[in-house]
């Protein structure tokens, strides 16, 4: 493989982790709240379901996905080569 | 990651000097408590813990003082993950954002989450989007980056130009707001024997602090700074976490606000508080700062906002703090790759944190007040109802006498000084009334420092240096930015006197502006190789046209889409237009095509240091 040949092959990599995560944040900050009334009706934790989802669930969610997002271009650094930085 | 020669060096004491910071903190804030047992006035426990931690970030700002244009703009790259996180989080959820949300939440229920949340989203998009490509161009600034992808002046210029609008208007809304807080705090002016109306003179000392705290050291002594306050702000958790001890016997107020929903449900059922229940267009819908009482149920989703208001909502704030020209320099400023990413996993778990204690602040807050303020006969008013009126957060109805009028009685709050009901609601000593206060002041100067620098860094790197005068010597570089901060500090006081402008609804406007103008052509940037300078010439100012007229106008909506979020359509006309113009213009040439590829592979030397190398190559030798 040339040179060439590796940037794009990591970049396909990290494109496609990246459109991963764009859907699940999305999902989560635009889907999520539409079912926020239906879902209110069951409660946890003695909070409204659908709130607690968007609010506690989401940001806890995010916030765990974010490092196995950033573990993710790590790794394909890594299997690229591309852990010399400046 | 490997460590180079080129790899800046941490310092490693930063720890010990950023535990003493905090300490002195907790140690001034006992100390108060203390004094006030021992009988220490009220006003100069006020004016103590109001005014002491400013002291202390002015006392930092100076200490990091700084010659170096590289520590001026970029804090000289060596700001540690967790560090560059604190101060990132401090800087997106600034004084309005924080007092604001609070507000919303209280006066709107559960839907005003969309608030934080939006927020919270835009800080991870920005991890995802955008960290390790901008931190492999290693810019100073957003417009600094636009010129390195694309080695276009005009592009540059007006980047910069743009740059204005959203920063000056977030300048303006803390500083008006922070002007508000400290009039409770501090004496008006006449009696320091100064003729000024005491609105000037608290905005003058707003703006005075925020000046000092950055003017000697630039973005260095902005993100030492930004730390501490961070911790500052966390003093908000005291008075939160002593009541919530008191109402349900548990220290975890962010887990255990679901039965305080609960009990306002109740109580709002019980005293027939509710009258309106039906969303209403976002603009109207958000509380007015002015004194309003309670009407809306706390826990019935979208009946404040409309659906499709929310879902904007948390577009426009995610897409706006993506995209926003303050925020962005942020992630250059760490030592790697590795730090960068690091540093946005921390912001992440930082500012998940803060998004989940602004709901529990605020409808504790209402719990408390439902149940001992509204509907309540005004004989049997707490203590503390009358000490709010007297300080001025609440208006209880004209007769405090008459008992008559139980039913009807409808208490007034202000939405932003609600975060200092709590302390006094509490029964908490004074010292926490204070406590809340010198949080948001904190978080508010974060914000407002960040965006002066930002700016002043704008204007000194990318239109003094890179335009005017280019063979500028860092001094004098230093010299321009200094100057461009006091002269946008003047300006953004002018303009918080002559407009009497909402902090929430310009903080959120400002967003919409920074996400139409700046996401498409940064995401484009990043994403498209075939975005040409004059495409993205045309998506910035597309973008930002669509925005602004929206935002002006806001007369007769468009597909129903709000003014305050106007850049639902900013955006999208921003990626069409960057998009054709593109298309239609010639190929992009092959310097920005490397340089495309280049940021998009972490490894190698940053454009940024490939540039000052290759410019140092290009000079004539011999010269001393």
């Amino acid at each position: 493989m040339s040179e060439d040949d590796i940037k794009q092959a990591y970049w396909r990599r990290i494109r496609r982790l990246t459109f991963g995560m764009i859907v699940v944040i999305a999902g989560l900050s635009l889907l999520l709240p539409i079912f926020m009334p239906a879902l209110n009706a069951y409660r946890f934790l003695r909070f409204p379901l659908g709130y607690f989802l968007f609010c506690d669930a989401s940001i806890l969610a995010l916030a765990i996905l974010i490092y196995g997002f950033f573990g993710g271009q790590q790794r394909s650094d890594r299997a690229y080569n591309m852990t010399i930085q400046f | 990651m490997t460590l180079n020669y080129n790899t800046p060096v941490i310092n490693p004491r930063l720890g010990s000097s950023f535990a003493i910071f905090a300490s002195a903190y907790a140690c001034l804030v006992v100390m108060l408590i203390v004094l006030e047992q021992l009988g220490l006035s009220m006003p100069a426990i006020d004016k103590l813990i109001i005014v002491t931690p400013a002291l202390f970030y002015i006392a930092i700002g100076f200490m990091t003082r700084t010659t170096s244009a590289d520590d001026f703009l970029l804090a000289g790259q060596r700001v540690p993950p967790f560090y560059n996180a604190l101060a990132f989080t401090s800087m997106v959820f600034g004084g309005s954002i924080l007092l604001g949300s609070i507000g919303s939440l209280f006066f709107l229920g559960i839907d005003a989450i969309a608030i934080p949340v939006g927020c919270f989203a835009g800080l991870v998009l920005t991890g995802v989007l955008f960290v390790p490509h901008l931190r492999k161009v290693g810019a100073s600034t957003l417009p600094g980056f636009l010129h390195l992808r694309f080695g276009h002046r005009g592009l540059r210029l007006a980047a910069a130009a743009l740059t204005l609008a959203p920063c000056l208007a977030v300048i303006v809304a803390e500083a008006a707001l922070g002007g508000k807080l400290i009039g409770f705090f501090l004496p008006p002016p006449q009696a320091l024997g100064l003729n000024l109306p005491p609105p000037a003179f608290f905005l003058i000392l707003v703006f005075a602090s925020v000046f000092l705290t950055v003017a000697f050291g630039g973005m260095r002594s902005a993100t030492w700074s930004q730390c501490v306050q961070f911790v500052v702000v966390l003093g908000i958790l005291a008075p939160l976490v002593a009541v919530s001890v008191i109402r349900t016997n548990l220290p975890l107020p962010q887990l255990t606000y679901g039965s305080q929903l609960e009990e306002i449900k109740a109580d709002e059922l019980a005293k027939g508080v509710v009258t309106i229940s039906q969303p209403q267009p976002l603009s109207e819908v958000l509380p007015k700062p002015h004194a309003q009482p309670l009407v809306r149920p706390a826990e019935r989703a979208f009946s404040a906002f409309r659906p499709m208001d929310f879902l904007l909502l948390v577009f426009c704030l995610a897409t706006g703090v993506a995209a926003h020209p303050a925020f962005l320099p942020r992630l250059s400023m760490t030592p790697t790759i590795l730090a960068s990413r690091r540093s946005l996993g921390w912001a992440a778990v930082i500012a998940g944190f803060v998004v989940l204690t602004i709901p529990a602040y605020a409808f504790f807050t209402e719990a408390m007040a439902l149940e001992a303020l509204v509907g309540v006969p005004a004989s049997d008013l707490p203590a503390w109802a009358r000490a709010l009126q007297q300080v001025g957060l609440i208006s209880l109805p004209a007769n405090p006498f008459d008992s008559f009028n139980a039913a009807t009685q409808r208490v007034t709050f202000h939405r932003d000084t609600l975060a200092l009901i709590l302390p006094v609601a509490g029964n908490l000593p004074r010292v926490f009334f204070g406590l809340a206060a010198a949080s948001a002041l904190a978080a508010l100067s974060a914000c407002a420092a960040g965006h002066l620098v930002a700016v002043a860094n704008t204007v000194s790197d990318d239109v003094y240096h890179g335009f005017l005068n280019k063979a500028a010597t860092p001094g004098r570089r230093l010299m321009v930015a200094r100057l461009a901060m006091l002269l946008l500090a003047v300006a953004a006081f002018i303009i918080a006197r002559s407009v009497a402008a909402d902090p929430l609804r310009l903080v959120i406007a400002a967003f919409s502006v920074s996400s139409g103008t700046f996401f498409a052509v940064l995401v484009l940037s990043v994403w498209w190789r075939r975005l040409t300078a004059t495409g993205a010439l045309a998506g910035l100012f597309f973008g930002f046209a669509v925005t602004a007229l929206y935002l002006r106008e806001g007369g007769a909506p468009l597909f129903g889409v709000d003014a305050l979020t106007a850049a639902a359509l900013g955006v999208p006309v921003s990626f069409a237009a960057a998009i054709l113009v593109s298309l239609v213009s010639k190929a992009p040439n092959p310097s920005a095509l490397d340089a495309v590829d280049e940021l998009r592979i972490p490894a190698g030397e940053t454009l940024q240091s490939r540039m000052l190398r290759l410019a140092a190559r290009a000079k004539p030798l011999g010269k001393p």
